[in-house]
């Protein structure tokens, strides 16, 4: 049934990588997730459309068009356990529905000071629809594409400014790491890669840096 | 008779002429297209629930079950598809993931 949208004004901020790391792990756990591609550069559904490994209870589904989003979210939400949207980099009409039907949304960013003023701006819009709604919209920032090993000066700067603006942010980052891409590039899912014995660097690592967002988000749902 | 009377809708949120207001706000300029159709539940005869499921139970759990579906006047076929989405969020939620630990 949770709603949970991954949004972000701007393009190439991993959140492709996020929501289909979500949804894999998620299936992997046993559990009936509908992910919703409303990016229209389609990688979801690229992904998806390679076929070998997705997850048989993942369903991967393009979204309609805008006066469709809404009924499908519904649709979406009656029969599967989760829902995960995918959506463009960019603030618009599909966002905004997405948003305003979401129990969480997730904002990827990375750690530059052009990212994190984007990613202000895009709060504040969240917290507008939090007033014409009439209730709390749960969202959370997190970090992608960071270091696995340092975290940069400026990184840290932007992460103690989140922290005095109260806005929350998953402790867990999403880091640049091989294995992500590794299964846009031949499908499937970071279990999958390691039973197959893919020579991908760090995979174990990779693994539990994912396995640790979703611990960290499903704690956030749930409170 | 309501297919689901103990969850909303995600749609029941929405409040699209609000929703609208913020974004023009937020200098959002494209025209926006028709408000969306709230949904329609589902009928009896589309439910979708089209295979025979048989199983074996315990005399306590069979009538847990049967309370359940006379409580809210559900199908049997309703209030698994309830139980399963409820049990998935669960498992979910706690990452048992092998279930093992819901064992008595």
């Amino acid at each position: 049934m949770p709603v949970i949208s991954v949004t972000s004004p701007k393009g190439g901020v991993g959140k492709t990588t996020t929501a289909t790391l979500l949804s894999t792990i998620l299936a992997e756990r046993g559990i009936s997730v509908i992910l919703i591609d409303a990016d229209p550069n389609g990688a979801v559904s690229l992904w998806a459309a390679r076929g070998a490994g997705v997850p048989k209870n993942l369903q991967v589904v393009p979204a309609g068009a805008p006066n469709e989003f809404v009924r499908q979210i519904d649709a979406s939400a009656a029969t599967a356990a989760y829902v995960v949207v995918d959506l463009e980099g960019r603030a618009g009409q599909m966002a905004a529905y997405a948003t305003a039907l979401s129990d969480f949304v997730i904002i990827p960013t990375q750690g530059s000071q052009l990212d994190a003023e984007q990613t202000v701006r895009h709060i504040q819009l969240i917290k507008d629809q939090e007033r014409v709604s009439r209730r709390r919209i749960p969202f959370a920032v997190i970090f992608t594409r960071t270091s696995a090993a340092v975290r940069p000066t400026g990184q840290a700067f932007i992460q103690a400014s989140f922290a005095e603006d109260g806005i929350p942010t998953f402790a867990t980052q999403i880091a640049d790491r091989e294995a992500y891409r590794a299964i846009f590039s031949f499908g499937g899912t970071l279990a999958g890669l390691k039973d197959s014995g893919a020579r991908v660097g760090k995979l174990s690592s990779a693994i539990e840096n994912a396995d640790a967002f979703v611990d960290e988000l499903l704690q956030q749902v749930a409170a | 008779m309501s297919q689901n009377p103990e969850r909303a809708r995600p749609s029941d949120r929405l409040n699209v002429a609000g929703m609208r207001e913020v974004l023009t706000a937020h200098g959002y300029s494209e025209p926006f297209t028709a408000a969306p159709a709230p949904s329609p539940l589902l009928g009896p005869w589309r439910t979708g629930r089209t295979q025979q499921f048989n199983m074996k139970a315990s005399p306590d759990t069979v009538q847990r079950f049967a309370a359940i579906c006379r409580a809210y006047n559900w199908p049997s076929g309703l209030t698994l598809q309830h139980a399963v989405l409820a049990l998935e969020e669960k498992l979910a939620q706690v990452r048992l993931t092998k279930g093992r630990d819901l064992e008595p």
